[in-house]
């Protein structure tokens, strides 16, 4: 199934989430999942974040993802490229936040060895900074994130990039 | 439970594809259609035009062929890229005649964060596909001329002629240009290659292709009608067409018979044709 179609229902099956959840939010929610359309992650990435500290209006998260652009190499065999992106973020407001964060992600694409003709994986680490809006409660809900998200690639080449995502807090 | 079914119907709907249809079909190649890729791959995929990852997955998907987009560098190289901006695609700036092959080589396609994807030179290419013969490719010559015009046209055309002949290729290759002297002189040494102007409109197209003898014309699907393809076969002149970018325009492109389609949308044509 290509991973657009996973990320499609991945989001259908949040939507579900939040018609099962309870109407009272009282429950302070700390653990985050949600899909990111670009950001930090290449193109679509799956991102668990979690809050380890909280300040007031400040909170403060770890974010750990999972993107894959192709899932099937050029010679049509499953051996997914890797894009996990880390980052540490900050947001401050009460429902409507103001989100600012950096962090690294790490790639592993499958290319062609120009010299040998066979298939290699290159590595590589690219910095990241975050910096945009949230739309999270303080309970349990939906969470949506507009970002603007600035990639150093390969620690070389700057790219202006922006992401779009909508999750769930529990 | 509203939203339930809404969500199974979208699953459902997203999960379902186009699928083979019968099309009775009528050309020049034994009544079926070559299905080739643009580029390898096509304009939006994920792998960037002309690069030898797009080309390889489009032939490993079962494809016939592919087009390549062929330009020159200042030192004659031969390469697989596009726009005439280098600075359209990659992380250089420039015209590709402007540079060395060992400048250019070193350069990376930035359409995708984070896939680096290399430039490559058709001998780089052609190297790297196994089983070479039993595919073809389409070669459109992109004529961005330097100062002197006449020089750098048969320099192309030597370059050409000896890729294509290190490689065995001369009937699994198709050659594309919008320019006729390009077309005439390249004849004039290798009257046996199959040669296909890309013309401005189909009626040019047609008038060139019957004048110089040439074996087809490469049209955009908008440009050209079922009609005109049937003249163009009554004449023995192949069609072959691109701009292909959707299921639909796939199937309206099928329906006119063409000899060869060049689509954006690789595995919805295989679809569509297997």
């Amino acid at each position: 199934m290509p991973f657009y179609k996973v990320v499609l229902l991945f989001i259908g099956m949040l939507f579900s989430l939040n018609s099962f959840g309870q109407p009272s939010n009282e429950k302070i929610a700390i653990n985050q999942i949600f899909t990111e359309i670009a950001g930090i992650g290449g193109r679509f990435s799956l991102n668990y974040e979690r809050e380890f500290l909280k300040n007031n209006n400040f909170r403060f998260l770890l974010r750990l993802g999972l993107g894959a652009v192709h899932l099937k190499d050029f010679t049509n065999t499953f051996n997914p490229d890797l894009v996990i992106p880390f980052a540490l973020v900050a947001a401050y407001g009460k429902k409507h936040h103001l989100e600012w964060g950096f962090g690294q992600t790490f790639t592993n694409i499958v290319k062609v060895d120009l010299e040998y003709g066979d298939k290699q994986r290159q590595s590589g680490l690219s910095t990241q900074f975050t910096l945009g809006y949230r739309f999270q409660k303080q309970g349990r809900g939906l969470v949506y994130r507009l970002v603007y998200t600035p990639i150093i690639e390969y620690n070389k080449y700057f790219r202006h990039w922006a992401g779009l995502s909508i999750g769930y807090a529990f | 439970m509203l939203k339930i079914t809404t969500l199974i119907i979208t699953s459902i709907c997203l999960l379902a594809s186009c699928t083979k249809q019968d099309f009775e079909i009528r050309n020049l190649n034994g009544n079926n259609i070559k299905a080739f890729g643009h580029g390898g791959m096509g304009h939006d995929h994920t792998y960037p035009m002309n690069s030898l990852e797009s080309v390889l997955k489009c032939l490993n998907l079962g494809m016939d062929g592919t087009e390549i987009d062929v330009q020159m560098t200042k030192d004659s190289v031969l390469i697989a890229y596009h726009g005439e901006e280098l600075s359209y695609r990659t992380n250089l700036e420039g015209l590709v005649h402007e540079f060395n092959w060992s400048e250019i080589e070193k350069g990376l396609y930035m359409e995708s964060p984070f896939l680096g994807y290399k430039i490559s030179s058709l001998e780089q290419m052609f190297s790297q596909i196994e089983n070479l013969n039993d595919y073809e490719f389409s070669l459109d010559v992109k004529i961005y001329p330097a100062a002197d015009v006449d020089g750098y046209i048969n320099t192309y055309i030597s370059a050409l002629i000896n890729l294509v002949e290190k490689f065995d290729l001369s009937s699994h290759v198709y050659i594309e240009s919008q320019h006729p002297e390009f077309l005439a002189r390249l004849q004039s040494q290798k009257p046996d290659y199959k040669l296909f102007t890309y013309p401005s409109s189909f009626e040019t197209g047609l008038q060139t292709a019957v004048e110089m003898g040439l074996y087809g014309i490469s049209i955009a699907n908008e440009d050209v009608s079922k009609e005109q393809v049937e003249t163009a076969h009554k004449q023995q002149i192949r069609v072959m067409i691109w701009q292909l970018r959707s299921i639909a325009s796939n199937k309206e492109a099928i329906l006119k018979n063409p000899d060869i389609m060049q689509t954006d949308k690789v595995n919805d044509l295989l679809r569509l044709l297997n």
